[in-house]
């Protein structure tokens, strides 16, 4: 009996390893840890058999590459240079680092180009898109970034934001003296279109929810005025040319309001602006400064900078007006130009860390983590990329003021291509109708 | 009551009416010689009547001496009897039996005789009257008597004393004829007692003969029924001996049971025992590989682990993001599928989750376990 005690027991103590794990039928490994880096992708340079302007692959690598959600292989570790599925090692390509490879071709036709291209997945060896493009020397490299967003949404799931344009103001100097203008960029800075030029200051572009028009503040007539132009014809319209500062204007997601700072009752305090009927609402009722305002994402409050704590720190208030709230309280004594990322889940700002101005993002539910995303010394102005992967910023550069993105997981920097001069206040425009 | 009885009856009754009238006479005569004396001279001097009555007292008296004479002869034959019977008593007991008969005998007759006694006394009451009646005629009786005896008494005492010499020779001869007849009937007597007591003697031998046989055959009798039970006991004895050898042989056989079931119970335990030693060995020797099973899948499953994780590239390794995948393996470790069998929502996880496993191929696998392993769940959960 004893030894039937001690087999049982036995029997028992065995019991968790081979009866509870066949119980689950199968082993379980988890994998709870990895290389927090952009995937593995390689870009082959498309094949032409026509001269081709643009270097279309490397579009798409530099956009892939500035979400920080890519990490394009370097071209020198290609095994290969295919451009069609026959000249593809899956193997080699595995064994080269690459989880996907994108190939294709630029043929040229009647009226222009086809892309054609393929992306396909290294470790399964199979297809995973495959598309044929028309473009022309026009749109060549907003169809590179179309391509990009293409590749960017099948494989990170998110709407791609390349095929998109940002505003900003270029300051130059000229021999008559400093020129203002409003700059209109392909998101990487390419394909540059001048708006507005001015010898006047021209302040806080904004792009209409839309995307065309853009809102700005010009000092022309050394009045500072708020116009909305017309992109798609260069038109444009005074909506607010009130007493005093009119300026940093922003439209309601809606489109049919602007928020702005007026200075018109004494100190510069929030308005809205229907632009349909030109009636202002006062929002802010406060002695010191409150300006720079932005809507939500939902457009029921409206955030802004004021100085009434003592140092600039962000506030938000109804969009109907009434008692604001505070935003910043520990993130340093310099918190400004709120930006809500699309989504509402985030708001970036400019911060003084340690004496330096930088972009930080405020997570506005949960926790509310800090992140400051840039290194530099005067970076300011961020915007989001309409997918709110991406923020662009002004920062100081070797050759003045240029224009960088960061992802929003601060992996990625980069620098953009800009006119030279001082670049301030980009604008990220919304997604291409 | 026979006719002869009841005379001597009558004769008896009236003796002792007689006599108790002779009480009431006179009470000087000491004998009864001198009673009979009297009527004697009664019979002599009496006329008619008085003849009747003497004639009545002779018949009396003739009838009292026979009687007296029976009753001698009777004494004496009694006497010699007694003697005899002392005598034989001697000889055998049944003598005495004879002598206890006579004496029941006697017995009897003495309650015949009280019992005639008691008749007499009844016969005294009726007599009693006739007695009185008789007294007045008596006593005018005896002033005649009177006279006529005194009389004859001279005359009477002369005759008398002839008469009692008459008699006394009458007597002598007779006696001496008796002693003869009586020697004759002795020497009879004595060898007939002679004869009775050899045949007494021959039945008391017959009957010692039989009484010897018959004690011979009740001791052979006895000896038989002892026989008989020693048989009898012997037979039980037997039969006790039989059924005891029975119990035995039934004892022993239960015995012979109890020991080979004992036996049958104890070769089973050990059985049971060697089989759940050789179980346990097995079970120890089952749990020893499953132990070192379970200690090789743990080390495949870290080093599958490692090779996973150093594969799975993922941007955006934000915690709460998680899939699972269920992979099949070839027993080379080689990843024949793998299939995310529950989303993340995020697509790109997934194809991450799916591209790190599919990169890892071949996992690391050994052929004592890839039983175990053959399909492999992956949760694909960062922690950050």
């Amino acid at each position: 009996m004893v030894l039937f005690r001690r087999y049982l027991i036995a029997l028992f103590l065995l019991l968790p390893p081979f009866c509870i794990g066949p119980a689950q039928a199968e082993l379980t490994i988890r994998i709870t840890q990895g290389e927090a880096r952009g995937l593995p992708i390689a870009i082959v340079p498309f094949g032409t058999q026509v001269p081709v302007p643009e270097d279309v692959a490397g579009i798409i690598t530099a956009d892939l590459a500035s979400s920080g959600r890519f990490a394009p292989l370097e071209s020198t570790r290609f095994p290969g240079m295919p451009q069609t599925l026959d000249g593809v090692d899956f193997a080699q390509w595995r064994a080269a680092g690459a989880e996907s490879l994108v190939i294709g071709q630029v043929l040229g036709t009647a009226t222009g180009y086809n892309i054609e291209f393929r992306v396909l997945d290294v470790v399964s060896g199979q297809q995973i898109l495959a598309f044929a493009a028309p473009a022309n020397d026009r749109n060549l490299r907003l169809t590179a970034h179309r391509i990009a967003d293409l590749i960017f949404e099948k494989l990170t799931g998110l709407k791609g934001a390349f095929a998109t344009r940002i505003a900003y103001v270029l300051v130059q100097e000229t021999a008559k003296g400093k020129r203002f203008t409003l700059q209109l960029a392909d998101s990487d800075g390419a394909n540059t279109v001048t708006l507005l030029s001015s010898p006047e200051p021209v302040l806080s572009p904004a792009w209409s929810p839309d995307g065309t028009r853009i809102a700005y503040a010009s000092f022309e007539g050394r009045r500072s005025r708020v116009y909305v132009q017309e992109l798609a014809t260069g038109a444009r319209r005074v909506v607010s040319a009130e007493e005093g500062i009119n300026g940093a204007p922003a439209f309601s997601p809606d489109g049919s309001r602007l928020a702005l700072t007026l200075s018109r009752d004494g100190d510069p305090e929030i308005y809205t602006l229907t632009l349909a009927t030109n009636e202002y609402q006062r929002i802010t009722r406060n002695p010191a400064i409150d300006t720079e305002a932005q809507w939500s994402a939902d457009g029921r409050h409206i955030f802004f900078t004021s100085d009434r704590g003592g140092s600039p720190q962000i506030y938000r208030v109804a969009a109907m007006g009434g008692e604001a709230e505070r935003i910043t309280f520990e993130q340093g004594n310099y918190n400004a130009r709120p930006v809500p990322s699309p989504d509402g889940a985030r708001l970036a700002m400019v911060t003084r860390v340690e004496g330096a101005y930088r972009i930080g993002v405020l997570e506005l539910g949960g926790r509310r983590d800090f992140t400051v995303l840039s290194t530099a010394g005067l970076d300011e102005s961020p915007t989001f990329a309409p997918n709110g992967q991406i923020l662009m910023y002004a920062t100081r550069g070797r050759g003045g003021s240029e224009l960088a993105t960061v992802s929003v997981d601060g992996r990625v920097r980069q620098r953009l291509n800009v006119p030279d001069g001082q670049v301030r206040e980009p604008a990220w425009g919304p997604f291409l109708q | 009551m026979k006719p002869a009885t009841f005379r001597a009856l009558a004769l008896s009754l009236a003796l002792h009416v007689f006599l108790l009238v002779l009480f009431g006479v006179g009470i000087e005569f000491d004998q009864p010689a001198a009673i009979a004396i009297a009527p004697t001279e009664v019979i002599h001097a009496v006329a008619v009547e008085g003849d009747r009555v003497a004639e009545e007292l002779q018949r009396l008296r003739d009838a009292d001496l026979e009687k007296r004479t029976a009753e001698d002869q009777r004494q004496a034959d009694l006497a010699r009897k007694a003697d005899a019977a002392e005598q034989r008593a001697k000889d055998a007991d049944s003598a005495r039996e004879q002598a206890e008969r006579d004496k029941l005998k006697l017995e009897a007759e003495r309650t015949r005789a009280e019992q005639e006694k008691r008749q007499l006394e009844a016969d005294q009451a009726r007599l009693t009257e006739e007695k009185r009646r008789a007294e007045v005629a008596r006593e005018q009786e005896e002033a005649r008597k009177l006279s006529a005896e005194q009389a004859l008494a001279a005359a009477q005492a002369e005759k008398l004393r002839v008469d009692e010499e008459k008699r006394q020779a009458v007597e002598e001869k007779q006696r001496a004829e008796e002693a003869q007849r009586q020697a004759v009937a002795e020497k009879q007597r004595i060898e007939a007692e002679k004869k009775r007591i050899e045949e007494e003697k021959r039945q008391a031998t017959e009957e010692k003969k039989r009484i010897e046989e018959e004690k011979r055959q009740a001791e052979a009798e006895k000896k038989r029924i002892e026989e008989e039970k020693r048989a009898a006991e012997a037979e039980k004895k037997r039969i006790e001996e039989e059924k005891r050898a029975a119990e035995a042989e039934k004892k022993r056989i239960e015995e012979e049971k109890r020991a080979a079931e004992a036996r049958a119970a104890a070769e089973a335990r050990e059985r049971a025992l060697a089989e759940a030693m050789a179980a346990e060995e097995a079970e120890r020797a089952t749990a020893a590989k499953a132990a070192a099973d379970a200690s090789l899948i743990a080390e495949l499953t870290a080093r599958i682990q490692a090779k996973v994780q150093g594969m799975f590239v993922y941007p955006d390794l934000r915690p709460g993001l998680s899939c699972d995948l269920q992979v099949v393996l070839a027993p080379d470790g080689k990843v024949l599928e793998a299939r995310v069998v529950r989303s993340s929502g995020d697509p790109a996880f997934d194809r991450q989750a799916e591209r790190a496993v599919l990169k890892a191929s071949p996992l690391p696998t050994d052929e004592r376990v890839f039983d175990k392993m053959r399909t492999i769940r992956f949760v694909f959960a960062p922690e950050g």
